[in-house]
């Protein structure tokens, strides 16, 4: 079993290596360990995460890919579909039969026929437009919903930190 | 109280008195400078003091403190101290209406009003207390603790304690208990040729904290500097690039995390980069775009995604600024 799951992430490794999507990029964190993986994902021009270079850390199960991977960013985004604690809630990351939040079309839901990029992309079109209907960080969609300014300020602290600049004063 | 004098002889605390006792006011209010103001006066007349402090009960016994349950909220403090006057005949109920211990030189805390309360009549008491030229310590600083503030009044061959009675002051019908506070605390400064602060125990408290978080801060950041611990893995590495990144954004990410790499150590290559052993940006070479095919060997595309990670951050980074601007 994790053999067909190693040599499969071995191939995607090498696809997203050779020709790497724009604005994103990944690869194992230890070349002993093809299920513990790093990435960085540019944020969506013409939003509030535009030119941020966020990292995130994929987790991937022994069965992949029959099982969906977990992913985490590790800097501490504010966005309404990502936990506190940096976990991503995205349709493309749940196996069909396990919805946390009952709004998810099951076409939308993992399948082995994804793949890290898709995973990667779907992120970045979540950076682009959050789903407040079902939430992870519930602060995050009111706050995006209400005080549209507020968020955008705190995101731009977040794009400031990823590019190592100061915080601004504003 | 002979006893406690020669005590106190032996010990080297000299009590001085000026000003008379007066027998008619229940309730003597005093300033705090030390912890052991209350022996001080207690030598002059004997008197009652109510434990406001969170301090032993063996320790609160020796000096004679008594408990009229301070911690179980003002109402019962003010009721406790009137029982007790009507049950003493004799001794007089000692207050220190700063609630706390300062210096006694800049100004006084805002007095709580509770002593006030107690009883109309009011004997201000100014306690002064100095030391001879060569052993010029603080009686008491801010944040430190009562037993070492102690251990200075016992090793210090003498100090001296001055207290002053000031004539009693009297509630007028037409002033509010504060109004009455305010004029008590006014006329004791005076005396002592300070001001009365504005700040009141709370405030204080919460200084004393910041203070003593400040100092442990500094001491921590400190000991930081000094050792700069040995980075140990890629991640710390990468964490340890981006900081010194803020402070040195004319270098290249790649160009510091290479250098890291060979240093292990933020010290060092801060040094590296002041004294100018790190290319800047600009003149390419150490960490230009990742250029050209991509090898075949898998071991090898770590390092792409590397160069590639400090690539994007720099031309984001450079994106970011062009936007702004």
């Amino acid at each position: 079993m994790a053999g067909y799951a190693l040599k499969r992430l071995m191939t995607e490794y090498k696809e997203l290596t050779t020709r790497p999507p724009e604005g994103i990029i990944a690869a194992p964190i230890d070349e002993d360990n093809f299920f513990e993986w790093e990435c960085l994902i540019t944020g969506p021009e013409e939003t509030c995460f535009a030119n941020g270079v966020f990292p995130a850390r994929i987790t991937f199960p022994q069965d992949y890919p029959l099982s969906p991977p977990k992913m985490r960013f590790t800097c501490g985004i504010f966005h309404p579909n990502i936990y506190a604690d940096g976990r991503v809630c995205i349709s493309i990351l749940h196996a069909p039969g396990d919805d946390p939040t009952g709004y998810e079309a099951s076409n939308e839901r993992w399948s082995p026929v994804q793949s890290i990029e898709k995973i990667l992309l779907s992120v970045v079109s979540m950076l682009a437009e959050p789903n407040d209907e079902s939430p992870a960080n519930v602060s995050a969609a009111k706050m995006w919903r209400e005080d549209r300014a507020q968020f955008e300020k705190i995101a731009d602290q977040l794009v400031r930190k990823t590019l190592c600049l100061p915080a601004s004063e504003a | 109280m002979h006893a406690l004098r020669i005590m106190c002889s032996i010990l080297g605390i000299v009590v001085e008195k000026s000003g008379e006792r007066d027998e008619s006011a229940r309730v003597l209010c005093a300033n705090h400078v030390s912890i052991l103001d209350h022996l001080a006066i207690d030598i002059l007349t004997p008197c009652l003091l109510p434990s406001v402090w969170d301090i032993p009960s063996v320790i609160r016994w020796c000096f004679g403190y008594v408990d009229l349950g301070a911690a179980r909220g003002r109402e019962q403090l003010v009721n406790g101290a009137k029982q007790l006057l009507a049950k003493e005949t004799e001794m007089p109920l000692l207050a220190f209406p700063e609630g706390i211990i300062t210096s006694g030189e800049k100004a006084l805390i805002k007095f709580n009003t509770w002593s006030f309360e107690v009883s109309p009549i009011i004997q201000p008491v100014s306690v002064r207390v100095w030391r001879p030229y060569p052993w010029k310590i603080a009686v008491s600083v801010l944040g430190a603790t009562w037993w070492s503030d102690l251990f200075y009044f016992f090793a210090l061959p003498f100090t001296v304690i001055s207290v002053e009675y000031l004539p009693k002051m009297e509630k007028r019908d037409t002033e509010s208990l504060e109004e009455f506070t305010q004029r008590v605390a006014a006329t004791l400064a005076a005396n002592l040729k300070i001001t009365v602060s504005k700040f009141g125990i709370s405030d204080a408290s919460e200084a004393a904290k910041r203070m003593k978080n400040d100092r442990e801060r500094v001491r921590k950041t400190a000991g930081k500097e000094k050792t700069s611990p040995r980075l140990v893995d890629a991640r710390q590495m990468d964490e340890c690039a981006m900081k010194i990144k803020q402070s040195y954004p004319k270098f290249h990410l790649s160009a510091i995390r290479n250098d890291l790499e060979k240093t292990r150590n933020q010290t060092t290559t801060v040094n590296n980069l002041k004294m100018g052993k790190v290319e800047e940006v600009g003149d390419g070479g150490a960490g230009g775009a990742y250029v050209g095919k991509i090898p075949l060997d898998a071991s090898s595309w770590r390092n792409v995604f590397n160069s590639r990670k400090w690539n994007m951050i720099e031309t984001n980074r450079q994106k970011y600024m062009e936007r702004d601007a």
